[in-house]
């Protein structure tokens, strides 16, 4: 494997050098790679360095696995992994979470985008009541009580 | 020497001090944007794209889908064109799905999972079958009512050229030719397999499928030599003493996992593609019977094994392997590379796995995998070693008396008994050297028993002494399964 490094610059300008391999993990750089000289700088307008952090922790994580396991152990190494993502995910916050989701969106890095929209589902939404929802996502009721009254008619059957 | 690979435990120290540097920032902002009382709650969620919501969707079953649309005006509509509609609760009657597909408006099913209520008239589950063909479905899984025993899917449903997974739990015969282009995977539930043409009618018009699925599935001989494409079989029994195939006959397949029932082991026959295997036994009391038909399957189906180079066993089947090894009976040589055991290190599997050590002359890992499931009863097997007119204490020797039976390692774990437990680690690694001659890695899985004094004991293990067999140049991973 080559050890080419490939260095990423987030939104508010911090640089980030990281290897080949972690980066491609993201099937938009490859593009950009191949758009700009591939010794530049490539810039993600779209990440500030924080969340470029977290998502770079995460490609390490996930290729270092991936490479240094051999092919004997895969069921074990991916059990590995489904708990180090769990952690991973529990220690943001909020306002994190939806931009790291954003920015594995952009960056089209499908496996961090399952993790981290599961995520939202499983904890902002399962298990909770409209009402807690909303609460939980800052979501503004802007309904009228007819336009509800209607809404409500038609799936009645989903608040059982 | 030997190498110890600390990844989870370092990982976790790491993420022990980035918490506790970033915890006062993150919790004012969590604060702020869980309350919109405190200013700042900013709605996030609603600016993103609908092809992203509908992803956050996917992870959740259609009645929660959509309640989604009384959030506001904007999600009004979101839920009708998710690419997933789940309904798995059975609170769903025909009418609540109706109405749902009445109002769902994408063109592309990515996947639609349909637990079909009893008394469903026929041509209502033709009118779904018909719907879901139509918004091209690419994984369909139905789960019909266990009263229903007949139902004749439509014509259209066998010619769907979207479909690339199903599964299916009620047997049915195609009126015509089947032509599911893109089937990649089949998953079958109770189906009496014993039509072959209907399998053959299956296969001949599933060109791309690649996996098989068989759950509680019996039939004589299983003849798979139809299917070029098939490479991965899947056999579990539906209970515990339930039935599955007699006879397998799979000379293309590469991967099978098999879990079969004491009652009636399969005969592997024409396996000789297989590069990997995962074998267990779903084991009741009796499994230790006073014949030995089952312990000389499971070593005929070893010896068919003979190109399998990742094999994992399991705790049941582990344990028969011992109680041949005890008996002294022969063993097949493997040319495994690497061999798991999905098992907790107690005495009952040992003997196996040190036996297959040493049978395994090309083996390279050895990958010991902490897990609860499947135990096998002490008592059961010292009984059946007394039937056999052979003396347990005799037979297990001094070679295994550290090595504690499941009771007592559960009990060891509940009461956090480091030493003992950290004991039972390295005589299991001084007999895997022992034995596993070519042997370069093992791995050491601790999973379950985080939560019963896990982490401690880890710490505990970690003093082990690298003295043990300065000979061997083996590296040992332990690994740590968070929960």
């Amino acid at each position: 494997m080559s050890k080419k490094n490939i260095v990423l610059k987030s939104s508010n300008g911090i640089i980030f050098e990281v290897e080949e391999a972690v980066a491609l993990q993201s099937e938009t750089i490859p593009y950009m790679i191949e758009d700009d000289c591939a010794n530049d700088t490539i810039p993600l307008a779209n990440v500030t360095g924080d969340i470029l952090a977290l998502v770079i922790e995460y490609c390490k994580k996930h290729v270092v696995v991936a490479d240094g396991d051999g092919g004997g152990s895969s069921s074990s190494s991916q059990e590995d992994l489904k708990n180090w993502d769990a952690q991973f995910m529990n220690d943001l916050d909020q306002s994190k979470i939806f931009n790291l989701l954003l920015a594995a969106d952009f960056l089209n890095i499908k496996t961090l985008f399952d993790l981290t929209c599961q995520f939202v589902a499983d904890t902002m939404i399962k298990g909770k009541s409209v009402e807690e929802v909303r609460r939980t996502l800052n979501i503004e009721k802007d309904y009228t009580s007819e336009e509800e009254a209607k809404a409500r008619q038609e799936n009645e059957w989903a608040f059982k | 020497m030997i190498n110890y690979l600390l990844m989870a435990d370092k990982r976790q120290r790491r993420r022990h001090r980035r918490k506790r540097r970033r915890k006062p920032r993150g919790r004012k902002a969590k604060r702020a944007l869980m309350d919109p009382s405190i200013n700042g709650g900013t709605d996030i969620i609603s600016t993103m794209p609908d092809e992203i919501l509908h992803h956050i969707l996917s992870f959740l079953p259609i009645n929660l889908v959509i309640r989604t649309s009384f959030f506001s005006r904007r999600w009004r509509h979101v839920w009708c064109e998710t690419p997933c509609l789940n309904f798995d609760c059975l609170k769903a009657t025909p009418q609540d799905i109706m109405q749902t597909l009445k109002s769902y408006r994408a063109t592309k099913i990515m996947s639609f999972h349909l637990t079909i209520p009893p008394h469903v008239p026929e041509p209502q589950i033709d009118e779904w079958m018909e719907f879901a063909v139509s918004r091209n479905v690419e994984k369909l899984s139905l789960f019909f009512h266990p009263s229903r025993k007949t139902y004749r899917f439509p014509d259209s449903f066998y010619r769907s050229s979207s479909l690339e997974q199903l599964s299916l739990n009620l047997y049915t015969i195609p009126g015509c030719t089947v032509s599911w282009k893109s089937l990649r995977i089949l998953t079958l539930w109770s189906y009496r397999l014993h039509d072959d043409e209907f399998m053959a009618n299956i296969f001949s018009g599933s060109p791309l499928l690649e996996t098989l699925k068989l759950v509680g599935c019996p039939v004589e001989r299983l003849d798979l030599s139809k299917s070029p494409s098939l490479r991965r079989l899947e056999i579990h029994p539906l209970y515990r003493r339930g039935r599955g195939p007699a006879e397998i006959v799979t000379p293309q397949i590469h991967y099978l996992r098999l879990t079969f029932s004491v009652e009636k082991p399969p005969t592997l026959v024409r396996v000789s593609s297989l590069a990997e295997a995962n074998l267990g036994i779903s084991m009741v009391s009796s499994g230790f019977r006073k014949d030995d038909v089952l312990q000389t399957m499971v070593l005929k189906m070893l010896a068919k094994l003979q190109n399998v180079e990742r094999l994992t066993l399991r705790t049941t089947f582990l344990g028969i392997l011992s109680v041949a090894e005890l008996r002294g009976v022969a063993f097949p040589t493997l040319k495994v590379k690497t061999l798991t055991g999905e098992t907790m290190l107690v005495k009952s599997v040992v003997p196996g796995i040190a036996r297959l050590l040493r049978n395994s002359p090309g083996l390279k890992k050895l990958i010991a995998q902490g897990t609860y499931s499947g135990n096998v009863e002490d008592m059961d097997m010292d009984r059946y070693l007394d039937s056999q007119g052979l003396h347990p204490d005799k037979c297990w020797g001094s070679k295994y008396e550290v090595l504690p039976t499941t009771d007592e390692l559960n009990r060891m774990l509940k009461s956090c008994c480091n030493d003992a437990a950290s004991k039972v680690v390295a005589s299991f690694m001084e007999m895997v050297l022992r034995n596993g001659k070519t042997l370069e890695t093992l791995v050491l899985g601790f999973k379950d028993i985080y939560d019963r004094g896990g982490p401690m004991w880890f710490k505990e293990l970690l003093q082990i002494p690298p003295t043990l067999c300065n000979n061997n140049n083996v590296s040992i991973v332990l690994r740590r399964y968070f929960t």
